[in-house]
């Protein structure tokens, strides 16, 4: 048991260096997706509180399990062990297979690593090589397309690392620790705060920086879309949960700040959603949409600090709820482009409804936990009716998604190896939430019948709204489309005009030595400055200045002398 | 001292070894190197018991040629032998069937020699007399190719070293007038000094940093560096990792901490113009960088922006910063060389010199490409690589000091550094192949000479280390932390 969690941080890294020797490479490809399968059992069985510290490494190592990570390592690990094994069919015509699990295996080390550490170094360099390696999983398809995300990606990611290096260094100045427990415990400094936002909210798509997320999503292959919009974006989260002020202090105007992007980003995600044509760029919207509910819920828990362990609580259960149903979602995308068949169309469909928080489903329990929250917030009676009107939108959007991947083919075959996995996460969506401990309060919550009523009239309404605006859009011909990435169309532009301006600059300075060099080379023609010196001795040499000037000294000198 | 005969004389022994004498210069240098290496492993395992090593020669009246071992001399010459020996090794299969290879060994052994006694220096006039033995012994390095090209580069490199050395001259000379012998105490020998007008320390520091900072490239001074990238690789490799740059950068950080003492340029205020210039130096160099096309110019402005997180972590005068500034003396050496080797590579092997030629470099030559991508991750300060240490330390010094604005300098220029870096990372991995790659020189498996493959990916791997393995004994950091406690009785 005690080697579980060495064996869980060791196995995928020790995986990556075999990968050097490339004859082995196929069967580590083989090997990939059961590497998180360590982390998952560690998860379910170790006690909490186990831990392992290597003073040695970095500037002394500390990884554990603790009551906050282990629903994400369960949630996270389960996700890279069977999107891995559906990848591996997925994947099987790809002659880039090899190349994609080895960023696969790389991306899972981080992300698993990220969960396990304690410390803030640790924390980042796994946060590091997850952010990076994901690189490689975006740009496999290795289109136009493609490559583009892969650079936005990217250069989102530089910026959050940059962001939460420096924040993390304030912290550990101002702690004089590196340890998480303690360090969370601090600081309301602002400046750390707003790094730390904008460093992890680029990893969930908060509302301004959300922009990189949905052209990574679409372009990357289905199994990695799934880790991707399911585990990763919680380990933005996760990287809030552990490093802000929680429980300590209330940060009213934080607070206020958050609850508004979440708010708005709720709403703005399914509108922009509905416009894209791509599935899995729509499901990242919809991820937006959701994590704008979390980023609600982690504002609410920055208002009011005693009752911070039930809003954690609550956003882990979310949390993990929005990550199973997402995966499931994506790994029915591809199902549905192999080659659909009923089964294809019941994992769209269920997870479908489950986000949208049909009754009797995960999402019933998440939405009504998320319901309790109301007496916590400021004003909290229009919680609900936010809830109810966010359901509504979730269900548009979803039924949206559903219209656009809707196998119509209902005889294809579906190989054993991508049914299976896509079936057993999808058991898990709802069998977790219901047997996860913690959540027994809001799962009898959703059991009731106004839950059930007002549950089911939202997503009722949803899809008669989409049915109507379908019907509308036909009529009238409309055809919307917001290209993803929506207002990233704009900031490239601005920063392609940025960039013509400051290299003309730069390129203005460079040729200032030159016209530097040019000025003296002006003024000694001008004057003749080069022949001066010679000009100089020859007047010295005449006789009568020189004895004027021998005269001069000489008086100089007896001036001295006198005084 | 042994280790500093180590390398002058195998050094004098090659100019007199003909063309031919291929084997012989070969097996002399490796077993001087790899004699040398040894040398200073003994010489660490004293000096962190706390044993004294001390050589006094006396050389004029009242003036000795003082050569001693610190903590702090000693992480320099570690890093100059350990690079040496695999530079060497480099130098061998790079050079392999050029003429002139004795010249070149020789000076090359020369300019190592320069750089050990320039850290074991105990006083700033030997110090100085190292100092310009390495100018002196560079230049032929430099011009080695003989083109015009070269001749030129060599003419501006003499120029803005030789004026530097002049400056630093003027400053010596006028300081040991003012206050006696110059040997390096801890804590700056300003300390016990009889006490000086603060104006005219003003300017001899202003002479003595001026002076130094030609080598370290400091922004007004780095002129001669993107021209010197002329010089076959292995001298870039050893110009930008150890010898030149970092000399100057050692210089900083003696004068700032051991001539003039922290206290001292805290109370004369002159830390934070040294900053200023640090910072902009900083920013600028990847400023430059981020425009060129030729890749080792591109590498020679990022060493300019580097090399200065050293001036920068010796001027903002907290001791967790003179950490990082000492851990990234050594930090940075290691992912330079492996950045040049692997640039000298590209070069030897498949004839590369600019970034746009690049394309598809990753298929033909994985494994330089897979260190050159690790130690530019290393640059741009990515975990667990070396330059994330230095980083950290550099940034929570700036921060313990409340010097905050550094951090801003440090994300800006991590984002600069990821700015030109990846690009090139892209270009290599991902675009396809232009035009058909030349045939294979060697008949080996590999993609190029071992000789030419074993030395950067050891110097990455141990780059690696540094990092990854920051808290270990007698890792960089560590050592570094050393230093701090002992010199400037920090305890940590």
């Amino acid at each position: 048991m005690s080697l579980l969690l060495p064996l869980a941080l060791i196995l995928p890294l020790g995986l990556v260096l075999m990968w050097s020797v490339s004859a082995v490479r196929p069967l580590i490809t083989l090997l990939t997706p059961w590497a998180s399968l360590p982390a998952l059992a560690a998860s379910l069985w170790l006690p909490m509180g186990a831990e392992i510290e290597i003073p040695w490494l970095l500037l002394g190592a500390h990884f554990g399990l603790d009551s906050t990570g282990v629903p994400f390592l369960f949630s996270t690990a389960l996700l890279w062990w069977l999107a891995g094994i559906y990848g591996l069919r997925y994947q099987a015509g790809d002659p880039h297979r090899d190349r994609f699990f080895f960023f696969y295996l790389l991306t899972m080390a981080g992300n698993l690593g990220l969960i396990l550490a304690q410390d803030m170094l640790s924390f980042l360099l796994f946060f590091a090589l997850m952010s990076l390696a994901a690189y490689g999983l975006v740009i496999h398809p290795g289109s136009q397309k493609a490559r583009r995300a892969g650079r936005i990606y990217l250069s989102m990611v530089i910026i959050g690392e940059t962001c939460l290096l420096s924040a993390v260094i304030l912290l550990a100045a101002e702690m004089n620790t590196l340890s998480m427990h303690q360090a969370s415990a601090v600081s309301s400094d602002p400046v750390i705060l707003t790094l730390l936002l904008i460093g992890f909210g680029i990893k969930l798509g908060l509302l301004p920086l959300h922009f990189s997320l949905p052209p990574a999503y679409g372009a990357t292959p289905t199994p990695g879309a799934a880790v991707l919009g399911g585990a990763m974006i919680n380990a933005g989260l996760l990287g809030w949960l552990r490093f802000l002020p929680f429980g300590e202090m209330p940060l009213p105007s934080w607070s206020a700040g958050l609850m508004i992007a979440g708010l708005i980003a709720a709403f703005y995600g399914v509108l922009v959603g509905l416009t894209q044509r791509e599935p899995k760029a729509l499901l990242a919207y919809s991820s937006i949409s959701q994590m704008g509910l979390i980023t609600l819920g982690v504002g609410i828990g920055l208002m009011v600090p005693d009752q911070w362990p039930l809003v954690l609580t609550i956003l882990t259960l979310f949390a993990l709820h929005q990550a199973l149903a997402k995966g499931t979602l994506f790994l029915g995308v591809g199902l549905a482009r192999h080659s659909g068949g009923i089964l294809a169309r019941l994992i769209l469909l269920f997870p479908a409804l489950a986000l949208a928080g049909a009754p009797f489903t995960s999402g019933a329990v998440a939405k009504s936990a998320l319901k309790s929250l109301s007496p916590l917030a400021p004003e909290g009676d229009w919680l609900p009716g936010f809830l109810l009107a966010s359901s509504v939108g979730t269900t548009l959007l979803m039924a949206r998604f559903v219209y656009l991947t809707w196998p119509r083919n209902l005889k294809g075959h579906l190989p054993l190896g991508m049914w299976l996995p896509a079936t057993v996460l999808l058991l898990a969506v709802d069998l977790v939430i219901w047997l996860w401990p913690g959540a027994d309060q809001a799962a009898a919550a959703s059991l009731k019948l106004a839950a059930l009523k007002s549950g089911g009239w939202a997503v009722m309404l949803g899809i008669m709204l989409f049915v109507l605006g379908t019907f509308l859009c036909r009529q009238l011909r409309l055809g919307w489309f917001i290209p993803s990435g929506d207002i990233l169309i704009p900031i490239e532009q601005l920063l392609g005009f940025l960039t013509r301006w400051v290299h003309g600059a730069i390129y203005q300075i460079s040729q200032l030595q030159s016209q530097f060099f040019a000025i003296a080379q002006l003024l000694s023609q001008q004057w003749k400055l080069h022949i001066t010196p010679a000009r100089l001795e020859i007047t010295m040499q005449r006789w009568r200045n020189f004895g004027i000037l021998f005269l001069i000294i000489a008086l100089a000198l007896f001036g001295t002398l006198k005084i | 001292m042994l280790i500093l005969l180590s390398s002058l004389v195998p050094g004098i022994i090659i100019f007199f070894l003909p063309q031919y004498a291929h084997t012989t210069r070969t097996a002399l240098n490796m077993a001087a190197a790899t004699f040398k290496l040894l040398l200073v492993a003994f010489l660490i395992w004293g000096v962190f018991h706390e044993q004294n090593y001390e050589t006094q020669l006396p050389l004029l009246p009242e003036i000795d040629l003082l050569l001693r071992a610190d903590t702090l001399s000693v992480l320099f010459v570690a890093l100059s032998s350990v690079l040496w020996f695999f530079t060497t090794l480099y130098a061998v299969g790079y050079l392999e069937n050029s003429p002139h290879r004795s010249r070149f060994f020789g000076f090359f052994s020369l300019c190592v020699s320069a750089t050990v006694g320039l850290a074991l220096a105990g006083n700033l006039l030997t110090f100085f007399i190292f100092y310009e033995m390495l100018t002196l012994s560079t230049y032929p390095l430099v011009i080695h190719r003989g083109t015009r090209e070269a001749l030129r580069a060599g003419k501006i490199y003499l120029g803005y070293t030789l004026t530097g050395g002049v400056l630093f001259l003027i400053g010596i000379a006028w300081l040991r007038i003012l206050v006696g012998p110059l040997n390096f105490t801890q804590g700056g020998l300003l300390e016990h000094a009889p006490p000086v007008d603060p104006q005219t320390l003003t300017i001899i520091f202003g002479l003595l940093i001026a002076g130094v900072g030609v080598k370290a490239a400091l922004v007004p001074l780095h002129g001669w560096l993107p021209q010197a990238m002329v010089a076959p690789a292995p001298v870039s490799a050893l110009l930008h990792a150890v010898a030149v740059v970092k000399a100057g950068a050692f210089g900083i950080v003696r004068i700032v901490d051991n001539v003039f003492g922290i206290e001292f340029v805290a109370g004369l205020k002159l830390a934070a113009p040294l900053a200023w210039v640090a910072s902009f130096t900083i920013i600028y160099g990847s400023v430059r960088a981020l425009f060129q096309d030729d890749l080792k110019r591109r590498l020679a402005y990022s060493t300019v922006s580097q090399v200065s997180y050293i001036a920068l972590g010796a001027a903002i005068l907290n001791p967790v910063a003179t950490i990082g500034a000492m851990a990234h003396l050594v930090h940075q050496g290691l992912m330079k060389i492996t950045l040049f080797f692997c640039a000298g590579n590209l070069a030897e092997t498949l004839g590369i010199h600019r970034i746009s030629e690049m394309a598809g470099v990753g298929r033909r030559m994985p494994w330089t490409m897979a260190a050159f991508t690790l130690g530019a991750l290393g640059m741009i300060g990515v975990p667990p690589l070396a330059g994330f240490i230095s980083k950290w330390y550099l940034g929570n010094g700036a921060v313990l000091a409340g010097e905050d604005w550094v951090l801003v300098i440090l994300a800006l220029s991590s984002l600069l550094n990821a700015a030109y870096f990846l690009p090139i990372l892209y270009i290599a991995w991902l675009k396809p192949q232009k035009k058909p790659w030349p045939e294979k020189i060697s008949s080996s498996r590999l993609e190029t000479p071992w000789m030419l493959l074993l030395p950067p990916l050891a110097t990455v791997a141990m780059a690696l280390a540094a990092g990854l393995l920051a808290h270990a004994p007698f890792s960089p950091a560590e050592w570094a932390r050393l230093i701090a406690i002992r010199e400037y009785r920090y305890p940590l």
